[in-house]
């Protein structure tokens, strides 16, 4: 095999990974499509149709908008957690 | 007991190691790459702590991450669900990046740095407030953090006591300081977390004149607590900071190059206001709640250097802390100081009395550089080099100063500075055109002797990460004109013999020669590069530039000689 072939073969080899990434990222795009306009829109929908501000779960006391903070468990458990 | 926190995938990665309760090593990644403000998983900047504390990744007890990535996502799907549908150019982009990465922050670490310990995860303020408290002198402070945003938290509060620290009250996301701040850097043509620094620089330019219009942008209540009105912004569900409404009440944008103007300048002064407004009466209840001597302030807002020297002259706290690395560069610190104090029990050892944390390079590395490269040099003694280079400075030679560990946080603080003449009116645009190519109204800053400069600035307490802005005497902004701001502060750096060492002498030094204590100090890169790290990266950014003479370690490098 000379080097022209191996360049030539290299260069098709990239072609068919950049093809094969925007394959993904439209894939990706439209199963996000999917999610957002019906699990996402269902969830939204009934969420402001129960009155429920989802940006604003709690209510600040009157006079501030200070929340109070929960007591955080200062344990190694607890902060092995990621939420 | 070694301890590693790792800050990345947001803005300012970076990482930290304390080694028995003492901070060893710490640094952003963004000096290893050259890219400021860099995101990436931080590869370098955990081989340099590593190789600082001597060593291996099998010798870390405990990895510390910035925040708990679970809860910041669960604010993503509840800010999806709240602003659907105008949220799907959000949505569409932020997903793929959390389902690939952030998570997936365990195997990440474990993948790329070979750890297999304990890994834990401190809330993004809590990350704030022990990098502050915990590296302070303070047995007992008020703490306030306030940044863009963490999990949900924007702004919080609370007390610190020896070996403890509680916040109390928050204020959650989608109301923030921080991003209000940074909509407004947007509307100014900035760029968003590079370009607050500007907005502060092109305040004292223009006039709060929109404070009344503002008073419909945010609520403050006499505590300081805040409420954004949301028809006004747009960061929470699109790629724009602001929304349309913002620009019908206040004016089309500014374009990216377009010229400033007074409306803009008055834009800047406003929010620049507001902000300032809102710090003292945080600042202020926070006095009144907790009747503490001492504040210490947290998160990227604390890099605001006004309204850090309005707090301290207007509030009666005897004294402020804030870290060098004050923004989420510093969360590093944070949790390794907050597993090491409040999980483990282990007492406070450590006081972040400089920022010098990062790599160093010795006189033999550096003159290896230079004889493998051909570059011609002068090796001097101490004080050969000492008075030379305040000669150079009197001669109007701007200079490259390159000396020691390099500084962990956004300023330069005479290790990796430019230094010039103060006195010179002009030196401000010379350095402007002939090494930062900045933009002309941004300032310029001092470093002065701790011990001297009351009589230049008024600010009686040490500011040795350049964190406050203080009023220059009026009589001496004459002999200051290089680093007096328009409003006639300046952003000052109060340099010791004990923290500075070859520092202090160089000024001490100038100021034998010349009668002014103080010099101009300016970060060691170019326009839109991070500060240079190493000898190589040093000598490309003097190369490039404008810069006379490069003084690293013991060796001085003359312009002419590579002509």
């Amino acid at each position: 095999m000379t080097a022209g072939n191996k360049s030539g073969l290299a260069r098709l080899w990239e072609g068919l990974k950049a093809f094969q990434n925007k394959v993904a990222v439209g894939l990706s795009i439209a199963v996000l499509f999917v999610l957002y306009f019906t699990v996402f829109a269902v969830v939204a929908i009934l969420a402001r149709l129960s009155g429920k501000d989802l940006l604003h779960p709690d209510k600040p006391e009157p006079g501030t908008h200070w929340l109070k903070r929960e007591p955080v468990e200062h344990t190694i458990q607890a902060f092995s957690r990621q939420f | 007991m070694n301890i590693l926190g790792i800050s990345c995938f947001y803005h300012d990665a970076s990482a930290a190691l304390l080694k028995d309760g003492v901070l060893v090593a710490a640094v952003e990644e963004e000096r290893f790459v050259r890219r400021k403000h860099c995101t990436d998983f931080p590869t370098g900047s955990i081989a340099y702590c590593l190789q600082q504390g001597g060593i291996t990744i099998d010798q870390v007890d405990y990895i510390g991450f910035y925040e708990k990535p679970m809860l910041k996502f669960e604010r993503i799907l509840y800010t999806t669900l709240a602003t659907w549908p105008r949220g799907w150019s959000s949505f569409v982009r932020s997903i793929p990046l959390w389902l690939t990465q952030k998570l997936q922050i365990p195997s990440i670490i474990r993948e790329k740095t070979g750890y297999k310990g304990p890994i834990l995860f401190v809330e993004h303020h809590l990350a704030h407030a022990a990098s502050t408290f915990f590296v302070s002198p303070f047995e007992e402070a008020a703490i306030l953090t306030v940044d863009g945003v963490g999990e949900w938290a924007t702004t919080t509060c609370g007390l610190g006591r020896g070996n403890h620290l509680e916040l109390t009250k928050e204020i959650r996301f989608p109301h923030s300081l921080g991003l209000l701040y940074s909509a407004l850097t947007a509307y100014l043509g900035f760029e968003v977390n590079e370009g607050e620094g500007k907005v502060m620089g092109l305040a004292p330019y223009g006039q709060p004149v929109y404070r009344k219009q503002f008073e419909d942008v945010i609520d403050v209540k006499p505590d300081g607590s805040f409420r954004l009105n949301l028809d006004y912004f747009a960061y929470h569900y699109g790629a724009e900071m602001f929304s349309p409404k913002f620009e019908q009440v206040f004016g089309p944008r500014r374009k990216k190059g377009e010229p400033l103007n007074e409306h803009y300048n008055n834009m800047a002064a406003t929010v620049e206001a507001v902000l300032e407004e809102v710090m003292l009466a945080l600042a202020r209840d926070l006095k009144k709640t907790t009747g503490a001597k001492y504040l210490c302030i947290g998160g990227g807002v604390g890099l605001s250097s006004c309204s850090n020297g309005r707090i301290l002259r207007e509030v009666p706290y005897d004294d402020l802390f804030i870290q060098p690395a004050a923004g989420d560069g510093g969360t590093s610190v944070g949790v390794t100081t907050y597993i090491n104090t409040m999980l483990l029990g282990n007492p406070r050892n450590y006081v972040m009395r400089d920022a010098y944390l990062g790599p160093e390079y010795s006189d033999e590395e550096i003159e290896t550089y230079l004889k493998q490269n051909n570059i011609s040099y002068t090796r001097l003694s101490d004080q050969e080099l000492i008075e030379k280079t305040a000669r150079l400075l009197t001669e109007q030679k701007i200079i490259g100063w390159y000396q020691g560990r390099l500084e962990f946080g956004p300023r330069a603080l005479g290790h990796r500075s430019i230094l010039a003449d103060p006195r010179n009116p002009k030196m401000k645009d010379i350095v402007n055109e002939r090494v930062k190519h900045r933009e002309p109204f941004r300032p310029f800053a001092p470093s002065a002797l701790l011990d001297k400069s009351p009589e230049f600035f008024d600010c009686n307490v040490a500011s040795p990460f350049m964190l406050l802005v203080a009023d220059v005497h009026p009589d001496k902004r004459d002999r200051l004109p290089a680093i007096t701001h328009v409003d006639g502060t300046a952003r000052l750096q109060t340099v010791t013999r004990e923290e500075n060492g070859i520092y202090y002498d160089l000024i001490a030094e100038f100021d034998r020669q010349t009668g002014v204590p103080v010099i101009f100090n300016t970060s060691f890169n170019d326009k839109g590069e991070a500060i240079v790290r190493t000898p190589e990266d040093a000598y490309k950014c003097f190369v490039k530039t404008g810069m006379d003479y490069l003084v690293m370690g013991h060796f001085l490098v003359s312009k002419d000689g590579i002509r």
